[in-house]
């Protein structure tokens, strides 16, 4: 049947190598936890013991039932297969310690949208500048300009983002005093959808925004630039210089298009990354998405909300190239051609 | 066909055409003078490497650097929509200026249709696309005419919908001759375009070009290194060495009786049509390098009938007898 | 080295770079001759060594921080075990990778297909919250055990390039004839393809150096380094505990960023370089 349909054969398997792919990460990621010397109870009973100079008895019925709460009883195995069957066929992610008893797939869920709006739409402009200046950069790309620019890129690119952050606030933040730089909005004004609201949250989105965009665009600018200059090369441009065609045409339906498709798949994957790509620039503004919940959870070493944002991020990773691996020979002729034969 | 009643389509005089290299200036072109005749197919004949491409991309201002043109004029006749005539120096235009030229006036078969095609879009809106920049046709007669031109060539009017990559090399070099008619233009120019392609594959292109030219009066400038493809193709021919122009003459003329030793050792070496490029038998020595071309007669090193005179002095092309022309010492 | 010598001669990306780390490496080789007679006899990492926040002196020539520290000799200090992190780091996580990506392309076949899975599931797991954990629970951490996590989390990367590169190698002419002429498999390796992956080697190291100074800057600056060693990443996150900012005490940020941003910087360039040795259209350099 598979040699009749080559494509439903590339679809299977990469179905196949989506599904055993989370299994595979899933797994990793739960035993580097649990293999760690040390678990939320433990941690919290020695921070008990610590705060108030008493020896709590290890073997206790409260400390029992918080770590069956947990999931922490039972042997190692158990806990894993259990934590599989909740979390794959129930959607159940277990308790948070950080807010006990809410379930972590609802600290999650309250979380999501600001990491989600923050950085969706950071990376989505960045893309679209990254794309706009690198294709200038490589149409020009005799000129000195398009020369300093490339250099600039090249080492922004290489600049962790919140070392961009560290001097955008020093700079905007504490020295000119223009943006705010902690929070997602002014605690004057109510939660909703009202202008003060709205007008303060994009206000401090400001700094946190800027500092992702300038990082990612630099790396846009450079893989578009590269991307157009090699088109540029290829014989098939010549032909369309040949036939007369408008720099403008030849630039947008033919360099700009062909490097559209494979810069529209870094784009899903970057996407895919963003969940844990910039917890750290989340941490430092103390904005409320996924990464600062990430810092809280850590620091009193909560199993559930930890393994909750890894699986959530994994799970977003792997979507995002299987949406890129479904999509490609759907859009581009010449990848189905290369799976029919 | 009478020489006499043909009018001058293209001259072109003193050309140049240089790369820079490492090692100094490379010089692809070497003081080339040619004229091309309204009507006819013009066959332009030399070795691999005497910079017969780079000639055409000269013509076709598409030079790339390392390369530049460094002189040399290339004056064309172009046709109006009024029917008259225009004289311009291609060399001498603006790079926006050549545009409307540009496949209107000039179109160009490559050397290899493999690479050529946008893979992203199909054959259809790449031929469209140089229609609706050069052309007021309308979309419903361009699609029409796309048809007409791809039945022209020998493929069906189905091949319009398809991608590069369903296409055979045939096929592709087909859609490459059909976009260069689709328009009429004054000068088709064609480098190589069967090298690529089996013999049998061959022999059919050729008749179909031969059949177009006579169906929309082209001209055709047609570029190989393979003396048995003029034979049956080209109504006269240009032997180009070192490049500059050696001989040129009605190509049965120049094929049965060669002036130049250079044309002779060539016809000589003539294979069967498509066959293997052979290596001239009989020429002592490589071709030079054109960083470094001897003095006098380019040729001079390679000739058994050197003259003193042919290392000092460089032969002019030199109009022999009526339509035959001849750069050696020999003749003049 | 060849190679690197002609990326020299012939690449001024390369030759700025160089100079860049040759700079700082010097500069923290020769730290502990410039800080150990201020220190005397103190750790640079102890604190309580000295007075807190003394201005600038003879003694201490650019003051002592907040913890009683010489700020020279923080920096002096953190430069080097920043940098001696990266390379440890770098070079474990490119010897793993090249074993892996060696392994796996050259091979083909179904240990190839498991390591990559393998490797893929790895890349997907987002490394920063297990790293922030294990830096949490490790007992004793120390610049070696850093290296190592570090490592752990970016051979897959190198891994892969080394991978393609080998597959598409193997497809080469010269490599089949080899085989048909019947060479064995290390014969092969060692005469055919490793030569011609060298430039990828470094360019997996500097990649791989740069990732985990990246990562371990910002495990420190979030406070979860170990304390016990000075780093510049540490001496980032001191900076913000001691709100440098509001303080007006600039310096005690940008220094240590300065400094990262040169070392990343300079990776960056010879790594640009050495690919636009390799590969000359991404070139830059304005055409004439
Ligand atoms: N990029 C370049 N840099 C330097 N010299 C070049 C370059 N491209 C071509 N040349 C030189 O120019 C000369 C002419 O090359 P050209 O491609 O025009 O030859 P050709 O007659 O078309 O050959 P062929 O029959 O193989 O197509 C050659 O000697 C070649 O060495
Ligand atoms: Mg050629």
């Amino acid at each position: 049947m598979f040699k009749r349909h080559p494509l439903l054969k590339y679809y299977l398997k990469k179905i196949v190598t989506y599904i055993v792919t989370i299994w595979g990460a899933f797994t990793i990621a739960f035993f580097l936890f649990r293999l760690m010397p040390s678990n939320p109870i433990d941690a919290w009973v020695k921070s008990l013991e610590r705060q108030y100079s008493v020896k709590i008895d290890r073997g206790s019925e409260l400390v029992d039932y918080y770590k069956e709460q947990f999931g922490l009883n039972g042997t190692l195995w158990e806990q894993y297969v259990r934590y599989l069957y909740n979390t794959f066929v129930k959607f159940d992610l277990g308790p948070s310690f950080i807010n006990f008893p809410t379930p972590v797939q609802e600290l999650l869920l309250a979380r999501l949208p600001w990491t989600l709006a923050l950085m969706g739409i950071s990376i989505l402009i960045a893309w679209v500048l990254g794309l706009l200046i690198g294709a200038a950069a490589a149409w020009f790309r005799t000129s000195p300009v398009s020369g300093w620019l490339t250099n600039i890129s090249i080492v922004l690119s290489q600049i962790p983002p919140y070392l961009i952050a560290i001097f955008l606030v020093l700079f905007l933040g504490y020295t000119l005093k223009l943006f705010p730089t902690r929070g997602a909005w002014d605690a004057q004004y109510p939660v909703g959808l009202n202008w003060n609201f709205i007008q303060s949250v994009l206000w401090h989105s400001i700094l946190p925004a800027s500092a992702i965009i300038i990082t990612s665009l630099a790396g846009w600018i450079l893989s578009t630039r590269s991307l157009i200059v090699t088109i540029l090369g290829e014989d098939y441009l010549m032909y369309a210089e040949a036939k007369g065609l408008s720099p403008w045409e030849i630039m947008t339906r033919y360099a700009l298009r062909n490097a559209l498709l494979p810069q529209t798949m870094g784009l899903a994957l970057t996407m895919g990354f963003m969940m844990s790509g910039q917890l750290l620039i989340e941490m430092l503004f103390v904005y409320p998405g996924l990464g600062e919940l990430m810092s809280r959870g850590i620091q009193v070493f909560d199993y559930n909300t930890m393994m909750g944002i890894i699986i959530l991020s994994i799970f977003s990773v792997m979507t995002a190239s299987l949406i890129v691996e479904l999509t490609l020979p759907v859009i581009d002729p010449r990848i189905r051609k290369e799976i029919m034969s | 066909m009478a020489e006499q009643n043909l009018k001058t389509l293209l001259t072109l005089k003193n050309l140049n055409i240089w790369y820079a290299t490492e090692r100094g200036e490379s010089k692809a072109v070497n003081g080339l003078d040619l004229e091309i005749l309204r009507g006819e197919i013009f066959g332009l004949a030399g070795e691999s490497g005497c910079g017969k491409s780079t000639l055409i991309t000269g013509v076709m201002r598409l030079t790339k650097l390392p390369a530049h043109v460094q002189s040399g004029e290339a004056i064309f006749h172009a046709s109006r929509e009024n029917g008259q005539e225009q004289v311009v120096d291609l060399l001498k235009l603006d790079p926006g200026a050549m545009r409307p030229y540009r496949w209107r006036n000039i179109s160009y078969i490559p050397q290899s249709a493999m690479n050529v095609l946008n893979p992203v879009l199909k054959v259809e809106d790449q031929i469209a696309d140089v229609i609706r920049a050069h052309s007021s046709m309308s979309k419903k007669e361009a699609q029409a005419r796309i048809g007409d031109c791809l039945e022209m060539v020998g493929l069906s009017k189905k091949v319009a919908l398809m991608y590069a990559h369903e296409l055979s090399g045939g096929m592709k070099q087909r859609v490459t001759i059909a976009a260069a008619i689709v328009l009429k233009p004054d000068l088709l120019i064609a480098d190589e375009p069967t090298t690529a392609l089996d013999v049998n594959v061959q022999r059919v292109i050729l008749q179909e070009l031969t059949d177009i030219r006579e169906r929309l009066g082209l001209t055709i400038l047609y570029v190989t290194h393979d003396m048995a493809v003029h034979a049956q193709l080209s109504d006269r021919v240009g032997i180009m060495y070192a490049g500059g122009i050696m001989e040129v003459g009605k190509t049965s003329d120049v094929l049965s009786e060669p002036l130049h030793p250079y044309s002779q050792a060539l016809v000589e070496a003539i294979p069967d049509i498509g066959g293997e490029r052979r290596r001239i038998e009989g020429l002592p020595g490589a071709v030079p390098s054109p960083l470094n071309w001897p003095p006098g007669c380019a040729f001079h090193p390679r000739c058994k009938r050197m003259l003193p005179i042919c290392q000092e002095k460089r032969p002019d092309l030199r109009e022999l007898k009526p339509g035959r022309l001849v750069a050696c010492h020999l003749y003049q | 080295m060849r190679f690197l010598l002609s990326c020299w001669r012939t690449n001024s990306k390369f030759r700025v770079g160089i100079i860049i780390l040759a700079v700082l490496i010097f500069i923290a080789l020769i730290g502990p001759i410039i800080y150990t007679p201020l220190l005397k006899g103190n750790s640079p990492a102890r604190p309580g060594s000295f007075a807190r926040w003394m201005p600038p002196s003879l003694e201490h020539p650019m003051g002592t921080e907040g913890l009683g520290r010489d700020l020279l000799a923080d920096y002096l200090a953190g430069l080097g075990t920043s940098l001696t992190i990266g390379f440890i780091s770098g070079a474990l996580a490119t010897f793993l990778g090249i074993t892996v990506g060696f392994f796996t392309g050259y091979k083909g076949g179904w240990v190839d297909a498991i390591l990559t899975a393998i490797a893929n599931m790895w890349m997907v797991i987002p490394a920063y919250p297990v790293l922030v954990a294990l830096a949490m629970v490790m007992p004793t951490i120390n610049i070696y055990t850093m290296s190592i996590v570090l490592a752990l989390f970016s051979w897959p990367y190198s891994a892969r390039t080394i991978h393609a590169q080998i597959v598409g190698m193997k497809q080469l002419s010269y490599v089949e004839m080899a085989k048909v002429s019947g060479q064995g498999d290390m014969a092969i390796i060692f005469t055919e393809i490793f030569p011609n992956l060298i430039p990828y080697l470094f360019m997996g190291f500097a990649f791989s150096t740069v990732g985990a100074m990246v990562s371990e800057v910002g495990l420190e600056a979030i406070g979860l380094g170990p304390a016990n060693i000075v780093t510049l990443g540490l001496m980032i996150n001191y900076a913000n505990q001691w709100t440098a900012y509001s303080r007006g005490l600039y310096h005690l940020l940008l220094i240590p960023v300065g400094l990262l941003v040169l070392i990343f910087m300079s990776i960056t360039l010879i790594n640009r370089g050495m690919e636009e040795h390799v590969n000359p259209r991404l070139q830059t350099k304005t055409e004439k």
